[in-house]
């Protein structure tokens, strides 16, 4: 059986949410509302959930909002086995000294199970709590073993060894344990670049670079995925004929990365896709990312950045309609009107089931979600009833 | 000037331009803007949208109670009750309710023509013509004396039939009721106007808002 959408998501103690408690989602989701309320945050739980609490995607999302640096030519701890430098307090609501406190958050996705009158909703947790982790190594002839990794507890206070912050991450009945005993470990977490996560994509609001488009581009290319792609681009881009990428990637020496080159109508010679402007570019992370998440998530945020607000209407019926086909579910943030609109028109006449916006409220990090479906965002639009 | 966060909820168009008229009457600071939703299950929809607006301030309603007060008054508070208004009085109130929430927006409700009787607009309107009006008089006659194969209106209709007829027979024939105020056919401070106007002002012109955004 299919797995079913989110239909409610609860989050406590990560980032800014004190509590955030969503409601009736739908397959698609424009999320709006004032800044810092969480919006990119919300799209960073709805990832780490998917990916069950993975210490990679924990990683990247440090990464990718410069909250820590991987970069080892600056990082001289990087061997000595010490995490100084490093800390990950931003993940936990109040950003509590973790010397002091060992904070948890968790994440609860809700699903309907079963079929007709015969459903039930399934609730499934996701709680990563930090702690101090001891290593219990034995010392054999010709190396050391690890013998047993586990939480320390008051009953450690004799343990003459050394603990290690690290996190203990649970998903349903499985427990993990990671330490970052050594920076170096989480560093070499298996990176996002080289394991596109299958159970959501994600855009940031600055894009998907070039490297890592390239690699979800592998994933679909000659597959029926592929003509998502050229239906976004074409939005755009009428007489865009075909994408190739081409290059080595970044990390060869004397690398420019792999970039993609369309063939386009009008031209005999195929040329650079960002060469077209950053709004093309953005739609191609966009359509790629929608046809690389068949059977997860697609989680946009800034979903306007670069679009043109002609071509939000036909960007949202294309993403309507592809999630449906893929069974994808659609997270995507805006501060704009225009892709309000653009939402608004493509929407109508669907269910509160397929598509819904909702505005993120709430004050000192209790945050709930106000939602309007089709029917009522044409009304907002008609009347220009500020929804932001 | 209306950034849409005060807004009075009607019907239809008659209703618009006699408030509009009204208030012109009386010097209203428009504050706020008059939207007619189509119907009154229009206004409820209206209604359950803009509670849910960001920057919505004040939300005034006004329906027709032409089949009962009561029934209309149930209709909303089920649409409040809905939007987390716990508190609203059991029946509508004769002077025009006026509800309020911490952090919400402040909902008045006003059932035509005087929040007790069953009416509607044309009621309300009725009571502007002035007292002893022949014209007005001989127009109810004549309508009540019309066989039945002539009286094509159901009976809750007799208030429309009585104002329109009257209006038909204006020095300029067929006025629309907004504009019969302010030609002075009509009379913009009878009836239950002084009682609708204090309303408004409660709605929309009192100091302070408690809306929280």
């Amino acid at each position: 059986m299919k797995k079913t959408h989110l239909t409610g998501l609860n989050v406590f103690g990560f980032r800014p949410f004190e509590r955030l408690e969503l409601k009736n989602l739908s397959r698609v989701n424009l999320v709006v509302g004032k800044n810092s309320l969480g919006k990119t945050s919300l799209l960073e739980a709805i990832s780490i959930f998917s990916a069950e609490g993975s210490p990679a995607r924990i990683r990247d999302l440090l990464v990718n909002r410069g909250e820590i640096s991987l970069d080892t030519r600056s990082d001289a701890d990087a061997d000595s086995g010490s995490a100084e430098g490093f800390s990950y307090e931003s993940l936990f609501y109040g950003r509590p000294d973790l010397a002091e406190a060992c904070p948890s958050f968790s994440i609860e996705g809700k699903y309907i199970e079963g079929f007709f009158q015969e459903t039930h909703t399934v609730t499934q947790t996701l709680t990563v709590k930090h702690c101090q982790i001891i290593d219990e190594i034995d010392e054999a002839e010709g190396g050391r073993v690890l013998r047993a990794r586990r939480i320390m507890t008051e009953e450690d206070a004799e343990f003459s060894g050394r603990a290690y912050p690290g996190l203990s991450i649970q998903y349903g009945e499985r427990e993990r344990l990671v330490s970052f005993g050594r920076i170096e470990n989480f560093r070499r977490l298996r990176s996002v670049d080289s394991d596109a996560h299958p159970g959501f994509q994600f855009v940031p609001a600055e894009g998907l670079g070039s490297d890592y488009v390239s690699l979800l581009w592998d994933k679909i290319a000659l597959r029926e995925e592929e003509d998502i792609v050229y239906e976004a681009l074409r939005l755009i881009c009428k007489d865009l004929e075909r994408v190739a990428f081409v290059g080595s990637p970044r990390d060869r020496l004397r690398s420019y990365g792999r970039f993609a080159l369309v063939k386009i109508g009008r031209h005999a010679m195929p040329v650079p896709l960002r060469s077209l402007g950053e709004g093309v570019n953005h739609l191609f992370g966009i359509a790629v990312s929608l046809a690389a998440a068949r059977n997860g998530f697609l989680l946009i945020d800034e979903v306007e950045n670069g679009v043109h607000y002609s071509v939000m209407k036909d960007l949202w019926a294309l993403i309507l309609k592809q999630s449906q086909d893929l069974n994808v579910q659609v997270f995507a943030t805006t501060h704009s009107l225009d892709c309000i609109r653009g939402f608004e028109a493509a929407a109508s006449g669907l269910d509160a089931e397929d598509a819904s916006l909702i505005r993120l409220e709430g004050v000192n990090g209790v945050i709930s979600g106000v939602s309007f479906e089709p029917d009522e965002l044409n009304l907002v639009v008609e009347k220009e009833i500020e929804v932001r | 000037m209306n950034d849409n966060s005060n807004v009075l909820l009607v019907e239809g168009n008659d209703d618009q331009h006699v408030f509009w008229n009204l208030f012109e009457a009386h010097s209203i600071p428009v504050s706020f803007s008059v939207e007619k939703c189509g119907s009154d299950s229009g206004v409820l929809r209206d209604l359950g949208v803009r509670l849910k607006g960001s920057t919505t301030q004040a939300i005034g309603v006004i329906l027709d109670a032409d089949v009962s007060p009561e029934g209309r008054w149930i209709s909303i508070k089920d649409v409040l009750r809905k939007h987390d208004y716990p508190e609203i009085p059991d029946e509508p109130q004769s002077h025009g309710a006026v509800v309020l929430r911490e952090g919400k927006p402040r909902i008045g409700i006003w059932l035509m023509p005087d929040n007790v009787t069953q009416g509607m607009l044309e009621d309300f309107v009725c009571l502007l013509i002035p007292d002893g009006d022949e014209l007005f008089n001989y127009a109810r006659t004549c309508i009540n004396g019309m066989s039945n194969d002539l009286r094509l209106f159901k009976d809750a209709h007799q208030s429309k039939a009585e104002i329109h007829t009257w209006l038909a027979w204006q020095e300029d024939p067929g006025t629309p009721m907004g504009l019969a105020i302010r030609k002075k056919y009509l009379n913009p401070d009878r009836g239950k106007v002084p009682d609708f106007l204090k309303w408004v002002e409660r709605v929309f012109l009192t100091e302070g808002t408690n809306h929280s955004a």
